[in-house]
């Protein structure tokens, strides 16, 4: 008899459609469905995991027959892995099965897509493109314990997209939403042509000079500065394996006393989940505290690892039939006391990061890398030329440490997370400045 | 794998009740995995299933839908012809292709691979071994993927193609104090896969990236490694190059066609059956026969990549480079890129040696614009790392770069969808 201190199965059930239109017709529509089931076993050392699909919960000999197979890989497995006994904890519960977004017709969602993007068809605007999603997960848990839970969930998003040229320069932006829950894209009509104008602005802008100069991100910039410079560090994954610039640090400052930075599992953002991927409901977990590195994000096997008291379990993701990893949810810099003048003005003469267009770290050596949508210069405390194809680059301790002021206009912009699997997130911040930082661009000549 | 509990012939009879042609294509497959961990094996997963596409096509209005659970083809089925109605009709639309000779050759299948635990621990302890080498370097983490495909195609013109495919890949990363290094690699073949040399280089990588030194913000010489001539410079290019990304304005190739838009030394050809490529494809993935096809040919420009709804939209045909994406629509790709120049000694000369980027995503897809962080750079004369390089990053435009080449090596790496050579560029811009 295989060996099997603990087994969890986690069916995912649900669909997606999606809608694309481009230049004023309906490009295609389409619909996936899924249903898969991880069967996950802890063996005498580690895990075995089974992926089933098609999967029925109500067949109890079939899941025996997947635990088994789970645990007949497990018994490869040679590293020894413990999990925490920790609360399952209370789901924060937020109305987000969404079946009025379902009962809407897919035309008259069409309809509202082609009025959005035919409000972006403005002068130079050479090109548009939009894209609504929705998506439909049912999730079964349950454990060897006898705890289970279920949770269903939409998620709705469209992004918008215009192309601008003249005299052969081109230039594009984009804007999205994205949401736990129902969205009337009637509310959004406006995002089109606002979304066109950037894109011709842009075609004044100007390459920025690369180099060291002060900087202020913007809530959105920033949201990808707490998510890939300060979340990714603090993942407890990474932590335990020593890969991170983040791990022993606890209880140490590792930045400007200024600095709170948050993941929350339980907030209505694009990252919400009313339980991880290990059944367990979380609430905030504070990562750093007023510069001082606070608690880890853990999944139950790396809050054994590192230590109870390094932090929460709770934040676990995983894609459906797939492993859990982990992962943030919502994660944002608190904000501050400083209005968006006043920051714009102590930085003086830098550079305004407006916007995400993504980003990248690599959490053992501390190095990030990540993409302004476009953004200003600041001249003698006031913004100035608008200019493009920014990004900053830095290392994520003496970054952590440059933030001399944090506004009190915090937002939360939603996005993916990829880290093996794709998950969706949000993050946010205020408006930050950044008494140095190393700035990418073409326009040194 | 599940191929055979989906009677393709069942869906496709359903279909053609409801629409003018029904395509469908059925991907099954088997894979194992071992991650490992402190040195050891530390998870193992077994994973097997099929994915049904389906299309339909009513009055030149395609539908798409696809789905992971084959008990739910029906909805699948029902979802596509309901999509169809809202899609606008594709003028020009020629049909589904019907059958025709495939071209001879194989598909990307060892027969002699088995998805076994043995073998993927095989590997696992090979790869340990060459990352033995430098010793200074610790093995964070390391994985061992082998799979097994079958892929079938018909639709409602008799076409009923098959291709078989398998699957390895590695990847391991290192680190040596806060220096990381890693390494990635996959092919069909076991002949192809050289675990020790991975553990080697990656390593290597962790170690030699120590005590980086500081670099002045000027232009310089720099030297692309494959893996960033792979990941910034072909994945732009494979925008460019996209009849869809051409017909809808979002292209910088766009309107091209016969001019100079790369040094002249430089050819990139789409080589569907190249020998040494990882995904031979005697058909894409709605059935047209893929073939080899100039796209750069001595810097001009010669060809952009479609599919059957594409084609039709611009009045030319189909070029084969269907693939299928989430949610069952094609999306335009190239098979195997070969990027042939001038060769040369590209590291002779004194330069920055750029082995991976990061954020090279972040680039501007549109205008090829980008400004990313180096990682693995070091700086460089006849052929020798002098000095690892703490911090920098470099930033420029892709397409100024194919205007700009100062030779590329001889020597190659396989990744997915290209075989890629190292790539010299001067007066690059350098941010230190």
């Amino acid at each position: 008899m295989d060996t099997i201190r603990y087994y969890d199965i986690r069916y995912v059930r649900g669909n997606s459609t999606t809608i694309t239109v481009e230049n004023g017709d309906v490009e295609s529509a389409g619909s996936n469905f899924f249903g898969k089931a991880l069967i996950r076993v802890l063996g005498e050392h580690g895990w075995g995991y089974y992926t089933a699909s098609p999967f029925d919960p109500d067949n109890s000999k079939a899941k025996q027959e997947y635990i088994s197979r789970a645990a007949r890989a497990a018994k490869l497995a040679n590293v020894s892995a413990e999990i925490a006994d920790v609360p399952y904890g209370s789901p924060r519960s937020w109305s987000c099965s969404a079946a009025e977004q379902a009962a809407i017709p897919l035309e008259e969602k069409a309809a509202l897509l082609l009025q959005m993007e035919g409000r972006a068809k403005i002068s130079e605007v050479v090109s548009t493109s939009a894209r609504y999603a929705e998506q439909y997960h049912d999730v079964w848990f349950e454990d060897c314990n006898g705890y289970s839970a279920k949770s269903s969930t939409c998620r709705t998003l469209f992004t918008i997209s215009a192309v601008a040229a003249r005299s052969g320069n081109m230039q594009m932006n984009y804007e999205q939403e994205a949401v736990v829950g129902p969205l009337n894209l009637k509310e959004y009509l406006d995002c089109g042509e606002k979304c066109a104008k950037r894109a011709v602005e842009l075609l004044d802008a100007s390459a920025v000079s690369g180099g060291r100069m002060p900087a202020v991100l913007d809530p959105a910039i920033g949201g990808v500065f707490a998510h890939e410079a300060v979340g990714h560090a603090s993942e407890g994954d990474a932590v335990r394996d020593g890969v991170s610039v983040l791990a022993g640090k606890l209880g140490t400052s590792v930045g400007s006393p200024l600095v709170t930075i948050i993941d929350d599992p339980s907030m209505h953002g694009y990252g919400y989940e009313p339980f991880d991927a290990e059944g367990i409901a979380c609430g905030p977990t504070e990562l750093i505290r007023e510069g001082i590195m606070n608690a880890y994000m853990h999944s139950r096997e790396t809050l054994a690892a590192v230590g109870l008291e390094t932090g929460d379990a709770g934040h676990a993701r995983a894609e459906p039939g797939m492993q859990p990893l982990v992962r943030m949810s919502n994660t944002y810099i608190k904000e501050g006391d400083s209005s968006y003048d006043e920051i714009i003005a102590e930085c003086k003469n830098g550079i305004l990061l407006i916007g995400s267009r993504g980003g990248q770290v690599d959490p053992g050596r501390g190095a990030f890398q990540f993409n302004a949508k476009y953004g200003y210069k600041i001249v003698n405390g006031e913004t100035a030329g608008m200019i493009r194809d920014v990004s900053l680059s830095g290392d994520i301790l003496s970054v952590l440490h440059n933030i001399a002021l944090c506004g009190n206009d915090r937002k939360m912009s939603s996005g993916m997370c990829g880290k093996g699997q794709s998950v969706p997130v949000s993050d946010g911040a205020p408006h930050v400045y950044l008494t140095e930082a190393m700035v990418g661009g073409s326009g040194n000549a | 794998m599940h191929e055979n509990l989906i009677d393709t012939d069942v869906i496709l009879r359903a279909g053609e009740k409801l629409a003018d042609e029904i395509e469908v294509l059925v991907l099954s497959f088997e894979d194992l995995s071992l991650e490992q961990r402190e040195m050891a094996v530390s998870a193992v997963s077994e994973h097997a299933g099929s994915t049904i596409y389906i299309r339909t096509v009513t009055n030149k209005k395609i539908g798409v839908s696809s789905t992971s659970d084959p008990g739910r083809w029906k909805e699948c089925l029902a979802a596509s012809v309901s999509s169809a109605k809202l899609a606008e009709p594709v003028e020009g639309w020629k049909g589904l292709p019907a059958p025709a000779a495939l071209p001879a050759g194989d598909d990307p299948f060892d027969p002699n691979l088995s998805i076994d635990p043995d073998t993927a621990a095989a590997f696992l302890k090979r790869m340990n071994e060459g990352a033995a080498a430098h010793a200074d370097a610790r093995v964070v983490s390391a994985g061992v993927s082998l799979s097994k495909g079958l892929s079938v195609l018909a639709n409602s013109h008799g076409i009923r193609y098959e291709r078989k495919m398998t699957g390895i890949s590695l990847g391991l990363d290192a680190i040596a104090g806060t220096s990381t290094g890693y390494e990635y690699d996959s092919s069909p073949f076991l002949n192809r896969i050289n675990p020790e040399k991975m553990g080697e280089q990656t390593t290597f990588w962790a170690t030699a990236s120590r005590n980086g030194v500081d670099v002045a913000t000027e232009k310089r010489g720099v030297v692309f490694s494959e893996h960033v001539v792979d990941s910034l410079i072909l994945d732009l290019f494979t925008e460019a190059i996209n009849g869809r990304n051409v017909l809808t304005g979002k292209s910088i190739f766009a309107g091209k066609l016969g001019e100079v838009v790369a040094d002249s030394s430089l050819s990139i050809a789409d080589v569907p059956m190249d020998p040494l490529g990882n995904s031979m494809r005697r058909f894409d993935t709605e059935g047209t026969l893929a073939s080899r096809r100039e796209i750069i040919a001595g810097g001009v420009l010669s060809s952009y990549l479609y599919d059957c709804k594409t084609a039709g939209q611009a009045g030319v045909s189909s070029t084969g480079n269907a693939l299928r994406g989430a949610g069952g629509a094609t999306y335009i790709a190239p098979h195997c890129l070969r990027v042939s120049g001038k060769i040369s000694d590209v590291t002779k000369e004194p330069c920055m040696f750029v082995r991976e980027v990061i954020g090279a995503h972040t680039a501007n897809p549109l205008t090829g614009e980008f400004s990313v962080e180096v990682a693995n750079a070091f700086l460089m004369e006849e052929g020798e790392f002098l000095q690892p390089v703490k911090k920098a990053m470099i930033a420029g435009n892709v397409f100024d770069i194919l205007k700009n080449i100062g030779g590329i090596s001889a020597e190659t790496k396989t990744f997915d969808g290209a075989v890629v050579p190292k790539m010299r560029v001067s007066g690059m811009q350098v941010i230190g």
